[in-house]
Parts: C-alpha cells; sequence; structure tokens
C-alpha cells in the first residue's frame, strides 16, 4: 500500500492452462509500460477453490486474496492470468480485477477470445487484449483510476469493443498520475508487440 | 478541485458491498459499503452523498423503505435499487416510491457503469446550470440603469414592484428613453430571467412580415415559405416578448394581437395547429396611444389589454443631474471598450451637457460620448469633440417674430421643462394657473408626445 515503494519482483503467473503467448505479451507489456522488472514464474493450478458452482464462474476477489496468501513477500507484485470466467457476485462478469494500490491483480482470457463470441479465433487480437487488460489493472495496482479519455489504457471497458477501440497506452494525464519511481517513457508499439 | 463523487453501497452481504466499492473505486468515486438500511439513513443524515446503490432484500430496514426515507431526507436524491430477487411488483413498487433505477443481480458491469455515469452528469449540469443562473443573477440587477433622479427612481420602484407579477406593461418614453433597457431590468428581475427575452421592434418590420414574425409561419404557408418558422411568441415561452413600436402596427396585426394576448395561444400562418404559449408581454412606444385612440388608428380594447401597468420615462432634460451620471458611465464604457484613456469632460463641455436639449435623449448623449472618444484627444473632453459642432445649439430662427409668438414658445417651453407640471410652470412664469391654463387653450399648446 501507499506510500509506493517499488515492487522488489513483478511477477506474472497463470492460474491453470492459457493460450500461448500470453504470459510473454502480458510481461513486456508491463515491462514496457511501467518499465518493471517483470519475470514469469511456473503456472499454478486452476483456481477451483474460487469457483462458484451457481454461476459456473469463478470469484475474483477471491483469487486476489489466493494470490497474496500463495506469494506473502509484501513487496512481490503479482498478476494472475487464467482461463476461466472471472465475476464478482454483484456482476456479470469482470475482465480483470486489481487491488487498487495493491499488489494483487488478476486477468482472465475467457471472453477475450474471439471464439467466445462465436467468431474464428484470432491469435493477434487476443494477444493485443492480454496486453491492454495486463496494463489496465497493473495502472490500478500502481493507484491509477479510470480515465474519461477513450484512447487511453485507462478507459474502462466494459465490453471488448471499449477494450478494441482504446490504445494499450496511458495518456499524459494518467502517465503524471505514476509513482515517481514509475518514470517510464510512453510505450513503444514496436517493442510491445515483440 | 472539484470533490470526488460520493457514493453509497448498501447491502447486508459483506462480499456483495465490498466487492461492488472496490469496483466503483477505480473509477475514482469515494464509495462506502454499508452494512444495513438503518446505517444508511444515519449517514446519508450526517454527510453529502450524490447516489446511493441500496439491496432491496434487506433484514430490518428493506431497500423500498431506505429509499422512502432517504428520499424524505434529502428528496432528489439518486437512489439505484438492485435486487437478485425481482419482481414485476418490486420494480413498479421501487419505481414509483422514487428510485432512479431498479437493476437485477448480477448487473452488467457495462450498464451499472454507465446508470452511474448518467447519473453524476446529470448533477454536474444541475450544479453547472446553478452556478450560471446566480452569475446572471450576479450580472443582471439594475446596473445598466443609471441615475439618481426622483422620476427615474420612481420608474425604478414600479420596475421592482410590477417585475414579479406576469401583468402586461405599456413603457411610454420619447425614443431614446431606455424604453428596451427597463423591459429588460423588468425580466431579469422577475421568475421568468432564465427564460428568453425576445425583442421586436414591430415598427421596423413591413406590414406584410409582422404577422409571420409574430406567429411564425408553416411550410408552404406563402410563396417561399419553405420551410417551418417559429414566430416570436413561440420563441419567448416561458419568458417575455418586448414589443417595441407597438404604437406603429396596423389595424390587422391590432386585432391579431390582442386575440393572441387573450387566448395565450396563436395558430401560425398556414397553421391549423393551435400554439398554446406562456408569454409575458412588454410593449413600448414612443407615440401617444389615447391620441392615436381618438384619431381611430389605435385599439382602445388592445390599449388597455397593454397598458395593464402603465411605465412613463422622462426625457432626459427632466432627469437634472444623471445626465452627468450618465456621461460618466460612458466614457467609462467606451474608454474600456477603445483602450483610450480619458479623465472627465472640460468645463464648458459640463456646462453644455445641461444646456442642451437632447432631443435624441440618452441615445444622443451615448452616440455623443462614442464620438468624442473616437475623435477626441488630451486626458478631458473638449468641446469640440462632441458632435454639436463646437457645442452651439442648432442657432435659433432669427427671423423677426411677434411678442405673441415669443410668449407662445416660452411658454410652451417652460411647460416642457416641467414636464407639463401646470402649478409649477404658472410659478415660474409668475401668473396664476386659469391664466396658464388660458394660454395654453387660446396658444393650442400640447404636450411633446402629442406634437408627433
Amino acid at each position: 500500500m501507499l506510500p509506493y515503494e517499488p515492487p522488489g519482483k513483478f511477477c506474472i503467473v497463470s492460474l491453470g492452462n492459457t493460450p500461448d503467448d500470453v504470459e510473454e505479451r502480458a510481461c513486456s507489456a508491463v515491462r514496457s509500460c511501467f518499465e518493471l522488472n517483470c519475470e514469469i514464474l511456473c503456472p499454478e493450478p486452476r483456481p477451483e477453490f474460487a469457483l462458484d458452482v451457481s454461476r459456473d464462474q469463478y470469484n475474483s476477489l477471491e483469487i486476489l486474496d489466493w494470490l497474496e496468501s500463495r506469494f506473502p513477500r509484501p513487496d512481490q507484485w503479482i498478476l494472475g492470468i487464467t482461463n476461466v470466467d472471472l465475476a464478482i457476485p454483484v456482476l456479470t462478469f469482470v475482465f480483470g480485477e486489481a487491488r487498487l494500490k495493491g499488489r494483487s491483480a488478476v486477468i482472465s482470457v475467457f471472453r477475450l477470445r474471439e471464439e467466445f463470441h462465436g467468431r474464428p479465433a484470432d491469435t493477434m487480437v487476443l494477444l493485443s487484449r492480454v496486453e491492454k487488460e495486463a496494463i489496465h489493472e497493473v495502472g490500478h495496482m500502481l493507484g491509477l483510476t479510470h480515465c474519461l479519455d477513450r484512447n487511453c489504457v485507462m478507459y474502462p471497458s466494459n465490453s471488448l469493443a471499449q477494450t478494441d477501440v482504446k490504445s494499450a497506452k496511458l495518456c499524459p494525464g494518467c502517465r503524471s498520475n505514476l509513482p515517481p519511481w514509475c518514470s517510464a517513457e510512453p510505450s513503444d508499439p514496436d517493442r510491445a508487440g515483440v | 478541485m472539484k470533490p470526488a463523487v460520493r457514493i453509497m453501497v448498501v447491502d447486508d452481504e459483506k462480499i456483495v458491498r465490498e466487492s461492488l466499492s472496490v469496483w466503483l473505486q477505480k473509477f475514482g468515486y469515494e464509495v462506502v459499503p454499508v452494512e444495513g438500511g438503518q446505517e444508511a439513513l444515519n449517514l446519508l443524515d450526517r454527510e453529502e452523498w450524490n447516489i446511493l446503490l441500496v439491496d432491496l432484500k434487506m433484514p430490518r430496514i428493506d431497500g423500498i423503505e431506505v429509499l422512502r426515507k432517504a428520499l424524505d431526507v434529502k428528496p432528489g436524491i439518486p437512489i439505484i435499487i438492485f435486487t437478485a430477487y425481482a419482481t414485476v411488483e418490486t420494480a413498479v413498487e421501487a419505481m414509483r416510491v422514487g428510485a432512479d433505477d431498479y437493476l437485477i443481480k448480477p448487473i452488467d458491469p457495462d450498464i451499472l457503469a454507465l446508470k452511474v455515469q448518467k447519473i453524476i452528469e446529470k448533477q454536474n449540469l444541475a450544479d453547472e446550470n446553478i452556478m450560471l443562473r446566480e452569475k446572471i443573477d450576479a450580472i443582471y440587477q439594475f446596473d445598466e440603469i443609471i441615475g439618481n433622479s426622483e422620476s427615474l427612481q420612481e420608474v425604478l420602484e414600479i420596475v421592482g414592484s410590477v417585475a414579479a407579477s406576469d401583468a402586461t406593461v405599456l413603457i411610454t418614453g420619447e425614443s431614446g428613453t431606455g424604453k428596451e433597457l427597463i423591459a429588460r431590468a423588468i425580466h431579469r428581475n422577475s421568475t421568468r430571467r432564465y427564460k428568453p427575452f425576445v425583442a421586436v421592434s414591430i415598427g421596423a418590420l413591413p406590414d406584410t412580415m409582422v404577422e409571420s414574425e409574430l406567429f411564425g409561419h408553416d411550410k408552404g404557408a406563402f410563396t417561399g415559405a419553405s420551410h417551418v418558422h417559429m414566430g416570436r411568441f413561440e420563441l419567448a415561452d416561458g419568458g417575455t416578448l418586448f414589443l417595441d413600436e407597438v404604437g406603429d402596427m396596423s389595424p390587422k396585426v391590432q386585432v391579431d394581437l390582442l386575440r393572441v394576448l387573450e387566448e395565450k395561444a396563436c395558430y401560425r400562418l398556414g397553421g391549423d395547429r393551435k400554439i398554446h404559449m406562456d408569454v409575458r408581454v412588454i410593449a413600448a412606444t414612443n407615440k401617444a396611444l389615447k391620441k392615436s385612440i381618438e384619431a381611430g388608428t389605435f385599439r382602445e380594447d388592445l390599449y388597455y389589454r397593454l397598458n395593464v401597468v402603465g411605465i412613463h420615462l422622462p426625457p432626459l432634460r427632466q432627469r437634472g443631474d444623471d445626465v452627468f451620471l450618465l456621461a460618466e458611465y460612458f466614457l467609462k464604457k467606451f474608454c474600456m471598450k477603445m483602450n483610450r484613456k480619458k479623465e472627465g469632460f472640460s468645463p464648458r463641455v459640463i456646462e453644455m451637457f445641461s444646456r442642451h436639449k437632447w432631443p435624441g435623449n440618452i441615445r444622443e448623449l451615448e452616440n455623443a460620448i462614442e464620438r468624442a472618444v473616437v475623435v477626441g484627444k488630451g486626458p478631458l473632453v473638449q468641446l469640440q469633440d462632441m458632435p454639436f459642432g463646437g457645442g452651439q445649439e442648432p442657432p435659433e430662427e432669427k427671423a423677426a417674430i411677434s411678442l405673441r409668438e415669443v410668449e407662445k414658445k416660452h411658454i410652451l417651453q417652460v411647460l416642457d421643462e416641467t414636464d407639463w407640471n401646470v402649478t409649477r410652470s404658472a410659478n415660474l412664469l409668475e401668473i396664476d394657473r386659469a391664466t396658464l391654463y388660458n394660454k395654453i387653450k387660446n396658444y393650442g399648446l400640447s404636450r411633446p408626445e402629442d406634437r408627433r
């Protein structure tokens, strides 16, 4: 929690199987957008403990609790990536969840896949969405709230259309609200595409 | 910096209220999760809130009860009711009591975000509206009406008392005495002040256009009517319509106007739909309408309909020292507008101000000072800067005239200066009132407005 110290370690971990390259893409996005030293951990099992059987969805807040207890070092920040459908009790779904100014976040690729919407699979599109969702949730971890700039990655996206329209970059306003030690330059799109 | 939007989330289930609070906090809102209805009502009373999100089904005090009591304490506060147990009955009940919305759990995040955003936008607009209204109130008092003279103060007193009512007002006075300014002052001090003030100079419109201008026309009403045109009455709906130069209306327009004033509704030209409107009419004229009634050119019934309250504006020459105050005001105004520096008026100019008769009244004074600021050099306005060619009055007729003619002119001048106060004029002339009446009759003298 604030006052922020930069994380000793920023880690990305899969919870269950995730499509190829998803962790790498999220890792490079976090690295280039926030200049955070990011590493990928060995995958953990599917978060069955968080399953709400009545909805066949997984409670994202319980996953955050689990991540924080599984990786208890206070200077270790952790972004989970999962293939299961996330939700909180009051909402039909969430693309991701993060502790505002906290050290845990999780994103789901479940609804980011084209197949979910009845369209043919498209890896490029999926990776672009993963990149935006990862940066968005890490932005929350760094204290950023939603932005009104539709082009900014911190614009709230509750539908894929909103995710696809916005860029993978922070607007100057959001960038200036980052903690002082997080002084990365705007991400290089070519680099982000690695 | 604007204070953060404050949202209260009321739900007896911890996981629900906390997860929703966390989700909303990411929008930058200040969100407080609250466990029960009573606690919510206590907090509502103590602190300021923008939105309440309330679960329908709670022990002790349910959502509808919270809604009802909350609206009693803070009428108009936006409340969204949500429930996992939706029924048509509870939805209808919630909306009937005054909920802003009724959402079924689980809620689509896009819909919830949008609902909350809409409520906040609406509140921001309402706040902006209040701020703008305060600005309008601050700008429009009687500030533009300058003068300390008794005659003007009497006018302002009437303006103050008539503004609050919806009574039709007839403003009379010579050209350039500020009739429109008084009409605007009435509007700005009335409850209609945030609605339109529409001014139309009937005398300036060709007779054939007056009806179309006042009442509008429908498409195809006449050749060239290619689109629907709203009339001034419609445009002024809710506000004030200022009809200037009503003395110049044709008999046909007078009849139409009378009907509209009586029915508070009109038809557009070529239209068959009756358009109802709520308009306060302020009319003005520099003509002596009573004379026009006698001559049969102005309808008496319309005159009485317009002249519910009559305000007569005195000519500038009868406003004593107001001319100096006005001159100072205009000097400042034009110096600021043209970025010039003038400290004041030379003694000769000041002397001229009181000597000149100002037939064009305030408008003439305003134009004279505008000219002086444009052409004048040096820190003081000099006589040669004024438009009267060295400040001289127009040369009097030098031809020899009879003693009778001199007397007639002198009596007329004294009467005009006293605004036809016969007692005061008789005192000045050192004759008795009966004599003065006889002379007025013998010489066929009449008031300035009747001489037109």
